[in-house]
């Protein structure tokens, strides 16, 4: 009943987080803790037996940007993000944000606790993911950068061993010419898409979909095969990629249920309608 | 453990458990009355408090975050201008929310109006549904937390 | 309009509810429930208690006691049968909540299980519990001789009161007999009536001290008793103060909520596609116990056929028990067949290919033409006026040809590039208090005092939602009988002080309290001439004379009187998750004087919101599945934003004479189908059911595809 005698372990500085983690390696990382802690009755929240806080770690709380990215440290809130936003940040991560956690949360919750959540795709992940981001991950005497599309790319080995934490997530500013996010009402599904091009040639373009599942559905060959077409993309062209795109996750997730798969080729069709037009 | 903090400005102590939650110590330990704790999952918001200068639901912030912090609640705002200000903005909007939500929602209102002295209206739309309810016009709470930021810029003006 | 002073109090107040009581010695109280949704308790195994905690089952029930409620019985704790999950089996009475919260867990009860019915499409006739027909005009001659029918099947969703805070309840059984009892109720009489017989004590000997439930939506109607009566019962038991709280999960799997209804409409049509008869057959789900069926069946009876014309109409209203929650009520009791009238209508505007205005014009109800139950409408119908001032709002006209004309023009189904857009128009009404005569068996009291230092005291049981009508009721006091508002006072909410005025529910608290109110004052004014205070008048309501209801057949003027509203509902429909966005609400209402417009406007604006939810979202999970409630589901606005509202008044033809009508529950019958009408156009689906979320209109795509 009583959430037993936790250790609680809360660090200033970077040098003293990945210390902590090198003599406890199985300790759970406490960012906002909107998503870590579930409730114990009214009263109580349930505590990991060994935690440690990533709030005192002032480092942590910066958002900066330079030409070519965003940095985003692992305290900065959803709030904090939303703040800087408007011309600073790439649309589609501003449509994204509200949408993250209710607005009473967004002072707690942060960008980086979204991402490290694996038990599903969190809300911000496809938006991640289509942007390219990538994640800075420490740990004592080390660290290295992995992409986001590694925490739910189906990969079979946990993104983080024990004893690392990510300490800092990089968005690259790259134009778009067009970008789109959707979360479902009922929040089955999560989609986000970018496309940029010149000329009037399509270069690039990223579709990704999350769904209550662990791991987010892309469709690489399509993506690949958009590239390099003329622009706007005829209907028929359209029809085909949506209903690609639908195979690919009817095949990829059972649980999609017809209405999921429809809403995904609906995406896709606007999505591809807008490049160009 | 026992938890230092700051409450309403004046030095609190108390003797709970580290997962406890913030809300439920305020309303039983502290005697503040102003806020509840209904859904207890962090969505209705009727636990509003101002953590560190943020609106947070403080049912899901475990007391050992509330170590050393600076905690206030509508308690706190008696006999304050801001709170005029919020009262002021309520009634010339029309404003009327319940008993039970009516602390949160000024809440609310103070901490937006203290950080925004011109808040958009669409980024209204959003923080508005920081305490839930089917009850009034989350417009109408809009057009509250306008006037009474309107309201304060002219105080600040004099 | 709230006053300055009125919200510095509401940022004041320290005790909100009974859940704020703290007593020294109290003890807490946990319900213990079914697992099982309709099964025979054989054995109940308690885990090993602690010389401080009690488990208290219905064999500790005085025989006689239950929950009544004009007619209809709800049992205070099961004996046997259990009806749905969450029906209360025992109370577990002791010092630690926690504490009775992990012993529950480890009670095991044995049962023997039945076939439980969870839906109006699985239940069968012996679900019917009761009844209600009215047959006007000729309909068989009429159905024999048309030339074709048109048939139509929709159903309306279950929906959360969703009331500002979960149920509690406090109770003090006390050395000398006597009962005192703290709850949030619309019906404070209610839970002293319950309260005594649960207890077994008289009735004079229990205290109900009722605090004010805010917009409880009728959540709060008579199940505070319920909560109540299991207080006071633990506290007879464990001689101790005793708290009962349900906590917001708890809550929202056990409590009423509005009933799901299946409506069946058959018209019988000549070579032109006009209606000569209907035929009506509306099913409601009354939970495991119906409640309040009496009203919900007339209501429901009366609006069928909404605000139209019919040669000859059959309408049949049946309440089928299942093993869902208890359903009743909710405000906007009837909402379900006022929408289905209004979709019946659209089946046949479409049928004729009128203009929806024209076509409504044309068959509203006036003073000449009555509806099916031969009303007698006082005066001129206002409906018109208010349509044409909904449709100029809205700019209605022009909206509905050009999204006719987009609708028709679009190439493919909806999943096309393009979003869909509609409009549409609805009318409603709603009847002041009780129907048909059932007002008269009603208690309404209302009690006021000049005391000797110039102060009056008004005495009422009664606590409207709307701090709006208390401050009305003191103005009214105050200008009458020329004392100083502040001299005007309302009497503590106690059954020992005020008395009984009845449930706060049907806007009795303004149509007929407020007149009670007023008469009142007038045999204050006329005995102060003569007699010296203290002064002290009770009146009690009586029937109007106009009001004529024959109960035998089911006709006449069925409520004292009636606002009216036209409502306009504009959407917007993604193309890529077929969601909603509602993009305007126009409504014109005609409710008599407007005492307060601020306070109305308030109103009306939320019960959009409310109305709106429940067109539009799921409003709670499956609720027989004994697993947690989903979260989130019932938390979220109905919208991510919520669209632009407009209200007017039409009020400028009343004079100071005329009364003041309710209209906190107009929006519930007519922006519900208006939101339908607006979806219809705007995805050419024919046929739509509430809620019409995404999911249901791609379904409806599929199926029409
Ligand atoms: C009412 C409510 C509604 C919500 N709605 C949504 C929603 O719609 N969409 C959505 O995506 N989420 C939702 N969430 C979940 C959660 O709030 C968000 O995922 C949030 O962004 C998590 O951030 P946090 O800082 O609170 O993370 P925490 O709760 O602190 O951590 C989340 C997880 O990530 C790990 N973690 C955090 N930071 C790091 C790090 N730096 N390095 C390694 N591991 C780390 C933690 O150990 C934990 O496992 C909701 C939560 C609540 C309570
Ligand atoms: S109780 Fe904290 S958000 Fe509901
Ligand atoms: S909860 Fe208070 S007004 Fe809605």
């Amino acid at each position: 009943m009583t959430s037993g005698n936790p250790r609680i372990y809360i660090p200033h500085t970077n040098g003293e987080l990945t210390q902590l983690l090198r003599r406890h390696p199985d300790a759970r990382i406490y960012a906002g803790g909107t998503g870590l802690l579930y409730p114990d009755g009214v009263r109580r929240l349930t505590l990991p037996p060994v935690l440690i806080a990533l709030y005192g770690v002032e480092d942590l709380r910066r958002i900066a940007r330079t030409d070519q990215h965003l940095d985003v440290g692992a305290n900065a809130t959803i709030r904090a993000i939303s703040r800087v936003a408007h011309n600073v940040v790439p649309q589609l991560l501003t449509d994204t944000l509200p949408h993250i956690v209710p607005p009473g949360l967004r002072n707690l919750a942060t960008l980086v606790g979204n991402v490290c959540t694996l038990e599903r795709v969190m809300t911000s992940v496809p938006t991640l993911i289509a942007l390219g981001a990538i994640v800075e991950i420490r740990r004592a005497g080390g660290g290295r950068w992995i992409p986001v599309a590694r925490f739910h790319g189906g990969s079979t080995e946990a993104p983080l061993a024990p004893g690392e934490v990510v300490t800092r997530l990089r968005i690259p500013l790259d134009r778009y010419d067009v970008q789109l996010f959707r979360k479902t009402e009922d929040t089955r599904l999560t989609m986000a898409a970018i496309a940029s091009g010149s000329k009037r040639t399509i270069e690039n373009v990223r579709i990704v979909i999350g769904s209550s599942a662990a791991t987010v559905l892309r469709n690489r060959e399509l993506e690949a095969e958009l590239a390099g077409r003329k622009a706007p993309l005829g209907r028929r062209e359209i029809n085909q990629a949506a209903e690609r795109m639908r195979f690919a996750a009817r095949a990829a997730d059972p649980t999609f249920t017809s209405f999921d798969l429809y809403r995904i080729a609906g995406f896709v069709t606007t999505f591809l309608y807008r490049v160009g037009r | 453990m026992r938890v230092r903090f700051t409450l309403n400005g004046k030095e609190t102590h108390v003797e709970c458990d580290p997962g406890d939650r913030l809300g439920f110590v305020l309303r039983e330990h502290c005697n503040v009355r102003s806020l509840r704790l209904d859904c207890a999952i962090g969505r209705c918001g009727s636990c509003l408090v101002l953590f560190e200068g943020l609106i947070v639901n403080s049912c899901i912030v475990p007391m050992f975050r509330a170590v050393g912090a600076d905690i206030m609640t509508v308690e706190g705002l008696y006999g304050t201008q801001s709170l005029v200000d919020v009262e002021r903005g309520f009634e010339r909007a029309s404003f009327e929310p319940c008993q039970y939500c009516a602390c949160a929602k000024a809440l609310l209102t103070h901490a937006i109006i203290s950080e925004t002295a011109e808040p958009r209206r669409q980024e209204l739309a959003v923080q508005a549904q920081t305490v839930r309810c089917r009850c009034t016009s989350y417009r109408q709470f809009v057009e509250a937390i306008e006037l009474a930021a309107e309201h304060r810029r002219a105080n600040d003006e004099r | 309009m709230p006053t300055a002073r009125h919200i510095r109090g509401l940022l004041r107040t320290r005790q909100l509810s009974p859940a704020d009581i703290r007593v020294d010695g109290m003890s807490s109280v946990v319900v213990v429930r079914s697992e099982k949704a309709h099964a025979r308790i054989i054995r109940v195994h308690p885990p090993e208690l602690p010389p401080d905690v009690r488990l208290i089952d219905g064999s500790m029930l005085p025989a006689r006691a239950t929950l009544r409620v004009y007619g209809d019985t709800v049992p205070i704790l099961a004996k046997e049968t259990v009806r749905y999950v969450g029906e209360p089996i025992a109370l577990l009475v002791g010092p630690d909540r926690e504490q009775l919260f992990a012993l529950r867990d480890q009670i095991s009860v044995v049962y023997e299980e039945y076939e439980p019915t969870f839906s109006l499409d699985t239940a069968d006739g012996s679900a019917v519990v009761a009844t209600i027909e009215r047959v006007s005009g000729n309909p068989d001659e009429a159905f024999e001789h048309a030339t074709r029918t048109l048939e139509r099947d929709c159903s309306t969703g279950i929906q959360e009161h969703f009331y500002p805070e979960s149920h509690s309840a406090y109770a003090n059984f006390r050395r000398d007999g006597r009962i005192e009892v703290t709850c949030t109720t619309q019906w404070p009489y209610h839970v002293r009536r319950t309260v005594a017989e649960t207890a077994a004590v008289a009735a004079a000997r229990v205290k109900v001290y009722a605090v004010e439930p805010g917009p409880a939506l009728d959540g709060k109607l008579w199940y505070p008793s319920l909560v109540a009566a299991h207080a006071a019962l633990a506290s007879r038991q464990s001689g101790r103060p005793c708290l009962l709280r349900l906590d917001r999960s708890e809550d929202l799997l056990v409590t009423p909520k509005r009933a799901t209804t299946r409506i069946r409409q058959r018209a019988a049509l000549d070579a032109e596609g006009h209606a000569k008869a209907i035929d009506i057959d509306i099913r409601y789900d009354a939970g495991a116990y119906p409640v309040l069926t009496d009203e919900t069946l007339r209501r429901l009876m009366i609006a069928a056929v909404g605000a139209y014309r019919v040669a000859a109409a059959h309408v049949r209203v049946s309440a089928l028990r299942t093993n869902t929650v208890p359903t009743g009520p909710m405000t906007g009791i009837e909402a379900p067949a006022w929408f289905a009238a209004e979709e019946l209508a659209a089946g046949l505007i479409r049928e004729t290919q009128s203009d929806p205005v024209e076509w409504k014009r044309r068959h509203v109800i006036t003073p000449e033409a009555s509806n099916h139950i031969d009303e007698q409408l006082s005066g001129r119908s206002p409906v018109l006026r208010l349509m044409d001032e909904a449709a100029q709002a809205s700019d209605f006209h022009r909206k509905f040809s050009a999204f006719e004309l987009q609708r028709k023009n679009r190439t493919t189904a909806l999943g096309a590039v393009e979003v869909a857009r509609g409009v549409g128009m609805a009318i409603g009404s709603q009847g002041m208090g009780f129907s048909g005569r059932t007002e008269e068996q009603v208690a309404g009291n209302v009690q006021l005092q000049l005391d000797d230092e110039g102060v009056v005291w008004l005495y009422t049981s009664s606590r409207p939602a709307s701090a709006g009508l208390q401050s009305y009721w003191k103005q009214l006091i105050s200008e009458r009988l020329g004392i100083e508002p502040d001299n005007v006072r309302l009497a503590s909410c106690d059954t020992d002080t005020v008395p009984d005025s009845g449930p706060t529910v049907f806007s009795r608290a303004l149509s007929v309290h407020t007149r009670l109110i007023e008469q009142a004052c007038n045999a204050i004014l006329s005995r102060r001439a003569v007699q010296r205070p203290p002064i002290t008048v009770r009146r009690s309501y009586r029937r109007p004379k106009r009001q004529q209801w024959d109960h035998e057949t089911q006709s006449g003027t069925p409520y004292p009187g009636r606002s009216w509203a036209a409502a306009v509902v504009e959407v917007e429909v993604d193309p890529m998750t077929f969601e909603a966005i509602v993009r305007g609400v126009w409504i014109a209402i005609d409710a008599g004087r407007i005492l307060d417009p601020a306070s109305a406007r308030q109103t009306v604006l939320s019960t959009i919101n409310h109305a709106l939810g429940w067109a539009a979202r799921r409003q709670v999970p499956a609720m027989h599945m004994s697993r947690p409630v989903e979260t989130g589901v019932g938390f979220d606005p109905p919208f991510r934003y919520e669209p632009p509202l407009y209200v007017g008044f039409a009020d400028d033809h009343h004079t100071e004479k005329t009364p003041a009508l309710g209209l906190g529950e107009l929006p519930w019958f007519c922006v519900p189908a208006a939101y339908a009408h607006a979806l219809a156009q705007a995805t050419g689906i024919d046929s739509i059911s509430l809620p019409a979320g995404p999911l249901p209109v791609y379904e409806a795509l599929e199926r029409e595809r």
